[in-house]
């Protein structure tokens, strides 16, 4: 027997008697280890033999090489294979089964600010609710005052699915049109969604959460907007903080604003985070008539007002004493991060 | 869109005592915000944003305009000085030929265009100069100056070719074919995207119209005689070029938006005029034009009921004719409704009542309206109990020691392959941003086992859980969203998780209030997990609640887990539609049980809990309120060389009324051992 064969033989041995994954890649180590591993014996004997010989046994090495690594693998999924023929009990009652204790953990910040936003609004008689994250067309742009074509469309860096007509919502006033489709009226309604947009850096992610507020009824005014925005600002940034309107444009609301609360950091006298004592918070506006319309509404009866604002940014907008460097982080399921003390 | 806007360029339109930092702050607030000031060489320049719909204000002249009204909106304090030009150009000595033709007028509906000769090719003055540095653009030389001073001055983009340049004196507008190609100005070669509109002469294509003239008929050095184009172009083809060249200019992105018509005049006499003055330009050919109808003064009413239930406040109606007039608007009416008519530069942008009621509620200042909360009624429709239960969902887990982790709805073809996930089924992104995120998750395990991956390189147990939506391909129609929850402990004893995650399962459905669940082996347990050691938390009907699994060893490895690994999955819908929020209230019984052990040898593969439950239900057809619990479970190597395993049962036999006499704790344990035996062959050992 030559000694390719011999190795072969005896490796054959010791790979169909490991009984456990552990114990093959154990047996794989040694195999071709460097050092000492069988293998690699042979290969050393090589640069013994006479040159016309060398050639010959090198391949007659290859071949085996070949083979103990197919044999490896067959066993491996033998005992793949094994590992779902073993005999275990799922049934088990708990009482008499060993468990594992597990250290503590906590609910991720965004399901923490998610609540917060959830519970403010639900103290002004806004309903919780969530809409589609994918969406067709219409109800992320067309219904919304944005026909197809128009300039104001490529603001959203959208995604689109392979499906024609079909999207990833850019933003959570998709709902608006949902909620009037309903037909309750009057409407007070606080959707809490994912969204996704074509875009990331560490302010941006390419999934976050929206919130949209919309308030549909008779003679609704943008006052009544200050007033709600007011108890969203005090309850969730603090009394201390005030917001300004500056206008604005967006195609589903006339008038349409934008949202500054003043900087916690520098208490709006201006510093690095902020512009000039400033940070914005988001938009929002008076629903425009035709998406009142698109709603299925009687624009001449109902109006209201609507907004939309980012999850992860008010939450980076209430820590930004703390270190977030990087708002990605909250999507990456790092166990530092997410179980930091309390 | 962004405009930089020097303060003494806006002064040359502009007459206020009002310093920059002051006005930048009205600026914000009462009309485009102005993003930040900054001093460049003691000149200070303005950075003002402009919403998509004022194209008025991509110009200095119509930031100045604008501020005037800003300004003066409760007293005078600025003037607003238009540029004055002249109606007519001079008429020419000696005319040089040229003929401009266009294919079809809806590409260029508008333009005026003329031949100037003798030009010279300078420096700009230094006040024009500055004017540019300051804005960001580079000073080349006096005709390419003109060219962006006019258009950043009046916000009408224009364009100056090489008279001498123009092959077969021809000027022909048509719209590309496939596959035509233009080096532009820069240097770069572009292919046109097919539809384009584009200028030619007789040999070639001398201008990509409103992205970027051609390199071929520049204005250089040697420059003597130039065409002066201002035309207007059919905005959605514009757009359409710059967008599939990814190529927005300013002027492309002015033209996309559309453009007062009125200006065009205007910018091609203040070109012609600042030719003559720096560059020594001679018109040399007629006045080559042609005009679209005039848009008509389409009025639009507004009534000043709906104003002030807007506004909540009643602005009385001389202001609101002020407002409206300082921005250019003609009003007139009387009483309750008033006809307004927007400017020239305002037409696309002012069509009903809300556009109105938007300029004066800016110019009246949203910060001065009141705050009130919002009257009428409370929604009718009822909050959907989901929200609650899902939040004692998330309570329970992180309570139980997982944490919440959030992770992105896309993932990559290959972590679904892993899973061996149905690929019929999976919803596909058109354009991704990279390629590992180009199929919206089918399952949370896509994102959350490459998580697990990372973090056991830095702790040795991981428990982590996830809520949020699949998704799942249905033809062409949506794709169906499922509100999916997903657990997994990695640690190093998989038996032990196995029991400590179906633990936290079953103590979820209790925190649900679900009850009268039975749990089984997985008759179809999900591909990626081993078929021995998976099992389902079902209800009466048979719908699966919970299952909870092990991770085969072959999938994990694929993902970098070498730690045994446990998974437990739900529909959230499963089980928030089956959690009830009234607890059944327990009956507090005041007579003892009776209690004994009853041990039993059992095949060795025997489901304990399966034979508990069937224990149990023949304990309480005698005893309905009997109980019983696992208390002991043993093999010997003696049992084990006859593959049997012992357990003990501590059975708990009560009823309603009284403990139960002998006769019925007999005939209970009779039965039991009975039914055990026969389903199990498990053989009664001792009592």
């Amino acid at each position: 027997m030559s000694e390719t064969a011999d190795l072969l033989a005896k490796t054959q041995k010791q790979i169909l008697d490991a009984n456990s994954l552990n114990e093959l890649s154990d047996l794989q180590l040694v195999i071709f280890s460097k050092k000492d591993g069988a293998m690699n014996e042979l290969i050393v004997k090589i640069s013994q033999l006479p040159s016309e010989d060398r050639a010959t046994f090198g391949k007659e090495i290859n071949e085996a090489k070949t083979q103990i690594l197919a044999m490896l693998e067959a066993r491996k999924n033998e005992l793949f294979q094994n590992e779902e023929e073993e005999i275990f009990d799922v049934t088990l009652p708990l009482e008499i089964a060993q468990v594992q204790s597990l250290a503590q953990a906590s609910l991720h910040p965004l399901t923490q600010t998610i609540r917060e936003i959830e519970d403010i609004f639900s103290h002004l008689g806004f309903l919780r609710r969530r809409y589609r994250e994918t969406d067709t067309d219409y109800y992320a742009f067309e219904a919304l005052n944005m026909p197809e074509g128009h300039p104001a469309r490529d603001e959203w860096e959208t995604f689109y699915l392979t499906n024609p007509n079909q999207v990833i919502t850019p933003h959570t006033s998709n709902g608006q049109i949902h909620e009037m489709e309903l037909g309750d009226l009057p409407i007070r309604m606080i959707n809490i969604s994912r969204c996704g947009r074509r875009q990331e850096d560490t302010t941006h992610c390419r999934t976050f959460y929206q919130f949209e507020g919309l308030l549909i009824d008779e003679n609704v005014s943008i006052t009544d907007l200050k007033g709600v925005l007011t108890y969203f600002v005090h309850s969730f940034f603090g009394k201390d903080r005030e917001f300004r309107l500056r206008p604005y444009n967006f195609r589903f609301t006339e008038p349409s604003f934008e949202i500054d609360i003043t900087c916690g950091v520098c208490s709006g006298n201006g510093c690095n985070t902020c512009k000039e004592g400033w940070m914005e918070l988001g938009g929002a506006g008076m629903v425009h008539p035709n998406v009142v319309k698109a709603g299925k509404l009687d624009s001449k009866i109902y109006n209201g007002f609507a907004f939309g604002w980012g999850v992860e940014r008010v939450f980076a907008m209430r820590n930004i004493s703390e270190a977030l460097p990087d708002i990605r982080i909250l999507y990456q399921s790092d166990l530092r991060f997410l179980k930091g003390e309390p | 869109m962004n405009l930089t806007v020097p303060h003494i360029w806006l002064k040359d339109f502009l007459e206020t005592k009002i310093s920059p930092p002051e006005l930048a702050r009205k600026l914000s607030l009462y009309g485009p915000t102005v993003e930040s000031l900054e001093e460049i060489d003691n000149n200070v320049v303005y950075h003002i944003e402009v919403t998509p719909n004022r194209t008025d204000l991509m110009s200095i002249e119509g930031v100045a305009r604008e501020t005037a009204a800003i300004l003066n909106r409760e007293k005078n304090q600025a003037k607003f000085k238009p540029l004055i030009v002249s109606d007519k150009i001079k008429p020419a000595k000696t005319e040089l030929p040229l003929n401009i033709e266009c294919e079809n007028r809806s590409l260029m509906p508008q333009m005026m265009a003329v031949i100037m000769d003798d030009i010279q090719v300078l420096q700009s003055p230094k006040d024009l100069k500055t004017r540019l540095e300051l804005t960001g653009s580079r000073p080349l030389a006096n005709v390419i100056d003109i060219s962006n001073f006019v258009r950043i001055a009046l916000g009408h983009p224009l364009h100056i070719f090489d008279y001498d340049s123009i092959k077969g004196n021809l000027m022909r507008t048509r719209e590309s074919r496939k596959g035509e190609v233009i080096e532009t100005l820069d240097g770069t070669t572009r292919e046109i995207p097919a539809g384009s509109i584009i200028i030619e002469d007789s040999e070639r294509i001398i201008d990509l119209c409103g992205i970027m003239g051609g390199k071929n008929s520049e204005v250089t050095q040697n420059t003597k005689r130039v065409v002066v184009l201002v035309p207007l172009y059919e905005s959605s083809r514009i757009r359409k070029t710059f967008r599939s060249l990814n190529h927005a200019t300013d002027s492309a992105l002015i033209y996309e938006k559309g453009i007062d018509p009125t200006l065009t005049r205007r910018a091609f006499m203040e070109t012609v005029n600042l030719l003559e003055k720096l560059a020594g330009g001679k018109v040399a050919s007629k006045e080559f034009s042609w005009f679209m109808e005039p848009v008509k003064g389409a009025s639009v009413k507004l009534s000043l009921t709906q104003l002030e239930s807007v506004l909540n406040e009643n602005i009385p109606g001389e202001k609101v004719t002020h407002y409206l007039e300082s921005l250019g608007m003609k009003v007139t009416g009387n009483q309750d409704v008033y006809h307004v008519t927007p400017p020239s530069w305002r037409k696309e942008d002012i069509k009903i009542p809300e556009d109105i009621i938007e300029e004066i509620a800016r110019l009246h200042g949203l910060g001065e309206l009141k705050i009130t909360m919002p009257g009428g009624r409370l929604p009718e429709a009822i909050i959907e109990p989901n929200f609650q239960f899902e939040r004692i969902i998330e309570n329970h887990l992180a309570s139980f020691g997982l944490s919440e982790c959030y992770s992105e709805s896309a993932t990559s073809l290959a972590n679904c392959s892993y899973l061996s996930l149905a690929i019929k089924d999976l919803v596909h992104i058109e354009n991704p941003l990279i390629a590992e995120r180009s199929v919206m998750r089918p399952n949370l395990l896509c994102n959350l086992l490459p998580a697990v991956s990372n973090n056991l390189s830095r702790f040795e147990d991981v428990a982590v859980f996830e809520k949020e939506r699949t998704f799942k391909a249905v033809g062409n129609a949506l794709p169906v969203e499922i509100m999916s929850l997903t657990c997994i402990l990695a640690a190093q004893e998989a038996d032990k998780i196995f029991y400590t995650l179906r633990g936290i399962g079953e103590s979820l459905l209790s925190a649900l209030l679900i009850g009268n669940y039975s749990l089984t082996k997985s008759q179809n347990p999900k591909p990626y997990l081993m078929k021995n050691k998976t099992c389902d938390l079902k209800t009466a009907d048979g719908t699966v609640l919970l299952s909870v699994g092990v991770l085969k060893t072959s999938v994990a490895e694929k993902f970098g887990i070498h730690s045994p690994t446990v998974i437990m999955e739900a529909e959230v819908e499963t089980l928030t539609t089956r959690a009830t929020k009234l607890r059944k209230l327990p009956l507090m019984l005041n007579h003892p049980s009776v209690v004994e052990d009853l041990s039993f040898i059992v095949p060795f593969q025997t489901q304990v809990g399966d034979l508990k439950r069937l224990a149990e239900f023949e304990l309480r057809t005698q005893c309905p309120l009997g109980k019983i619990m696992m208390k002991d479970l043993y093999d010997t190597l003696e049992l084990r060389s006859k593959k049997q395993k012992g357990i003990t049962l501590s059975v708990s036999y009560q009823t309603y009324d009284k403990t139960p006499n002998p006769q019925t704790v007999t005939k209970a344990r009779e039965t039991i051992i009975e039914k055990l035996q026969n389903t199990f062959q498990a053989q009664i050992r001792s009592i």
